[in-house]
């Protein structure tokens, strides 16, 4: 394999090494975009409009702050350039499967709200009752559930009736029940409530159309705090078919020994029962559950609902450039990234949309899910095309992530093309992550004449990982000693590469040499003044040095 | 003969004057970078600015220890957008901002505002003899070369409620001022705020008196500040402590309050929540706003010292381990603040 990859190279030894800056080769503005750049469409409003969906309208609109620029010397700040486009008040983000669906809802029996209301009462007067409530519940589901529906989403309601409602809900559970248990799981301020309310979403993880709830408990998992409540929402996102709540599980349960643990232990190995299909599993059982979700083993058993597609186009939206705050661009980023594999065809087709803040963070979306998206391959394969620098060298690091076995021969293509320097530097670090990249394509880049430190050092990267002689690896190693000692370039990004070597490095003086790099960086949770970061890099340097002099 | 005499002539006083109009900085690189992958290419020609932008918080942004742990060494990618973003003239004036891949260590560098789609430069002037083609720009003025980063904490819009942008005196007028006050020597290029104490201190007044029933008090006010104070979501404080006054009052030591005393007590917290925190309101002092904050307390009835201090992370961590204490663990805040101001408050 390494020696076709060798092979492979030889036309493009030109792409890095001497001769391949300066001469006439980029004119001063290298025109935008590769050659045969794919054409973009409003991929987004396409697809919005197919599910029946609007954009998401962000807390800070960009077009609100465009129409009011202006603010030079001179100028009036009252003159808007655009068409002005007054802020909507009330347009805090709109939870997703509420949202999503854009329904008018139907008005409510009376008889209906009177009977839930009964029911509530009933099981609150003994608890005796609950039983033969939830039986009434069970038989009336159908017609109960726009009022069990509403009732939850009644904010003034007590906790104490929410929570027998929720019991309700768990043993009925529906579509619009769904979606009203993943709004207070998102919204409600009491942690038992929110708790309750993603322990009453697991069965509904059978039910048709609550697929949407997915997105709302991924944006818990960003942000919950009690434990219980993480708890239940990483197992209530196992239930519809994402586990990614299963690394909090276990860090939950590999913690001290207290009831949170031993809930979070009981929970992990529940999914990891129902995952494999049997009672009888061990840790290799769970171990395997985890690697099959991240490298997209592990999947929806059905296609995704319209429902859940709409709440991910919606979330596909808040990455467009109309939303100025990054933090809900951050969400996006969160929630899109933890889907499971089906949603790699949607990414990939979002990677068509004319808005280059959409098709850029699509691919650092795609780059976060790793194997698990791999499905958008293809589409990231032609993005490394892409008219935007941003948006190209994106891709590259996304296919590597994706893709990292077979991303080398579009990578390599696309380095042969001359690319602008940003998305080399990023095609070279992305290569450097593929276990077949060859070494003298990496070195040719590292040994370039003037090549600026990014390069090297993105290099140097994929240098480390590969079987580098010791005169290639004692070279690179210098540098990056060298690197680290300097005020300009990037130090930092210096020592974290020869911190992973380090970590690494096997035969004499290995233990010994971890244990002095160990000694110089700080002590539990303190951070170094920049003073301290200076001088702690420059002693790590020159133990690097005294190591490759003695060892070597 | 003549004519070539004098086309000579005409040719060597051409040469002459341009060589005179030229600036050294002009003919100290006379050709074109094939292309612009460093802001270090800047510095050949623009050291004095060069040096400058070296030593401030935007070149230090990618390096800053604080933000690499906090961001778990840029792992955490959602920072890279404002940390090391692509140039804002790409992106456009005004609009979110968008990471870029390459260069990330230079952080917020001379491309990321000076550098245009087309390749040259936005500049004062323009020149294209230079290598660097600047091309005059007047929006590198504009409080929009900001708030692609800035107004994510809604700096931007806080400062639109002021004065400030009734009269034009955007960002640059506090944060870039001219060199010697005129045009003529260009801006500093360190672009001082909330890392820069004294700009801090020049942002608010602190003042201490005792009402007619003996209760000491203090008011802050926003006089200067251009937005609120402090201006950033979750990150910057600025906290308010008291404690009786030390008999040795006047001697004061290095973090300048009064050497020896007791412990401090904590009295008022200003500060924007991050946006999960919803059980903690927002007070974050406005521009224009003051606020008294009364110290009601029996050991207040002797002389009080006041100190306010200025933090740019939301805890104050242990010295000696580093992790974060809660607010009334906290005695002595100067090992993790600095002192903005400080006022005593005589016995009653």
């Amino acid at each position: 394999m390494r020696l076709r990859a060798a092979l492979a190279l030889v036309p493009l030894l030109g792409a890095c090494g001497p001769g391949a800056e300066g001469g006439d080769a980029a004119p001063a503005a290298a025109p935008a975009g590769a050659p045969g750049a794919r054409p973009t469409r409003d991929v987004l409003d396409a697809t919005l409009a197919e599910l029946g969906v609007s954009r998401r309208k962000g807390v800070i609109s960009a077009r609100e702050l465009r129409a009011n620029r202006g603010l030079m010397p001179g100028e009036s700040a009252d003159l808007p350039e655009e068409g002005d486009a007054p802020l909507d008040a009330t347009s805090a983000p709109t939870l997703d499967p509420a949202g999503a669906s854009g329904a008018a809802a139907e008005p409510l029996d009376p008889e209906m709200v009177e009977f839930r209301d009964g029911l509530v009462g009933m099981a609150l007067s003994d608890p005796r009752y609950l039983k033969t409530a939830l039986a009434d519940v069970v038989a009336t589901s159908e017609e109960l559930s726009p009022s069990m529906a509403a009732g939850l989403r009644e904010r003034a309601r007590p906790a104490d009736e929410l929570k027998v409602l929720m019991q309700f809900a768990r043993a009925a559970p529906s579509a619009p029940v769904a979606a009203a248990l993943a709004e207070l799981t998102l919204t409600h301020d009491d942690p038992t409530v929110r708790a309750f309310a993603s322990w009453a979403l697991v069965p509904a993880g059978e039910t048709e159309g609550s697929g949407a709830v997915v997105t709302t408990l991924l944006r818990r998992l960003k942000y919950e705090k009690d434990t219980q409540a993480l708890i239940w929402a990483a197992r209530a996102l196992a239930s519809h078919g994402n586990l990614s709540g299963l690394a909090a599980l276990s860090a939950i349960a590999s913690g001290p020994a207290s009831d949170d643990a031993a809930a979070a232990n009981q929970q992990f190995y529940e999914v990891v029962r129902s995952t494999v299909g049997r009672e009888d599993v061990a840790v290799e059982d769970a171990n395997g559950v985890m690697a099959d979700w991240a490298s997209g083993s592990v999947d929806r058993p059905s296609p995704a609902p319209d429902a859940l597609r709409a709440s991910v186009w919606r979330l596909i939206s808040d990455l467009s450039g109309e939303h100025f705050q990054l933090r809900g661009v951050d969400d996006a980023r969160f929630i899109l990234s933890r889907l499971g594999p089906w949603a790699a065809a949607e990414l990939g087709a979002a990677l068509e949309d004319e808005d280059d803040y959409v098709r850029l963070h699509v691919t650092q979306v795609l780059e976060r899910m790793g194997q698990r998206g791999g499905g958008a391959a293809p589409s990231l394969r032609l993005a490394l095309r892409d008219q935007s620098d941003a948006v190209a060298g994106a891709a590259a690091e996304a296919l590597a992530a994706v893709a990292p076995e077979a991303c080398l021969p579009a990578l390599l293509a696309r380095l042969e093309e001359a690319p602008p320097h940003e998305v080399r530097v990023a095609i070279i670090r992305a290569a450097g992550r593929s276990a077949t990249v060859p070494a003298p394509l990496l070195l040719g880049c590292f040994r370039e004449a003037g090549a600026p430190t990014d390069l090297r050092l993105a290099a140097a990267a994929g240098l480390l990982g590969t079987d580098l002689g010791t005169g290639d690896e004692n070279e690179v190693l210098n540098w990056l000693a060298e690197t680290m000692t300097r005020p300009f370039g990037d130090p930092a990004g210096a020592e974290a590469l020869v911190g992973a070597w380090v970590a690494k490095v096997e035969g004499s003086g290995g233990d010994e040499l971890r244990a002095a790099w160990s000694d110089f960086g700080p002590k539990q949770a303190i951070i170094h003044t920049a003073d301290q970061a200076r001088a702690r890099r420059s002693g790590r340097a020159a133990l690097l040095q005294a190591h490759l002099t003695v060892s070597r | 003969m003549r004519i070539v005499l004098g086309i000579i002539v005409l040719l060597l006083a051409s040469w002459f004057f341009s060589a005179l109009i030229g600036t050294p900085e002009e003919t100290a690189s006379a050709q074109t970078p094939a292309e612009w992958v460093s802001s270090e290419q800047c510095r050949e020609c623009h050291s004095q600015i060069w040096d400058e932008w070296a030593s401030s918080p935007h070149a230090n942004s990618w390096l800053n220890e604080d933000v690499r742990v906090q961001s778990d060494q840029f792992a955490n990618k959602d920072c890279i957008d404002c940390h090391a973003p692509r140039p804002i003239f790409e992106t456009g004036l005004g609009e979110r901002v968008l990471p870029r891949s390459a260069r990330r260590a230079e952080g917020v560098d001379c491309l990321t505002c000076h550098l245009l789609p087309d390749g040259k430069m936005a500049g004062k002037i323009d020149n294209p003899r230079a290598a660097c083609q600047p091309t005059t720009r007047r929006e590198l003025q504009r409080v929009e070369m900001c708030s692609g980063c800035h107004d994510q904490h809604k700096t931007v819009q806080q400062w639109k409620a002021t004065p400030f942008a009734e009269h034009n005196e955007g960002c640059m007028e506090c944060h870039m001022p001219y060199r010697d006050g005129t045009p003529k020597s260009g801006r500093f290029h360190t672009m001082p705020g909330g890392h820069y104490i004294e700009m801090v201190r020049s942002a608010v007044t602190f003042m201490g008196e005792r009402d007619g029933a003996g209760v000491p008090s203090v008011t802050i006010a926003n006089v200067r500040g251009g937005h609120s104070y402090p201006t950033d979501e979750r990150s910057r404080a600025s906290d308010i402590w008291w404690r009786p006054l030390p008999e040795d009052a006047d001697t004061l030591n290095e973090a300048g309050v009064a050497a020896g005393g007791g412990a401090w007590r904590h009295l008022h917290r200003i500060r924007d929540p991050y946006r999960h925190e919803k059980d903690i309101e927002s007070t974050l002092l406005h521009f224009g706003e003051s606020r008294t904050l009364t110290i009601e307390d029996p050991d207040a009835v002797g002389g009080v010292e006041v100190a306010l201090v200025y933090k740019r992370s939301p805890y104050y961590r242990d010295p000696q381990t580093g992790i974060a204490r809660k607010i009334d663990a906290v005695t002595n805040p100067f090992e993790d603040a600095e002192l903005v101001h400080r006022v005593t408050v005589a016995p009653r």
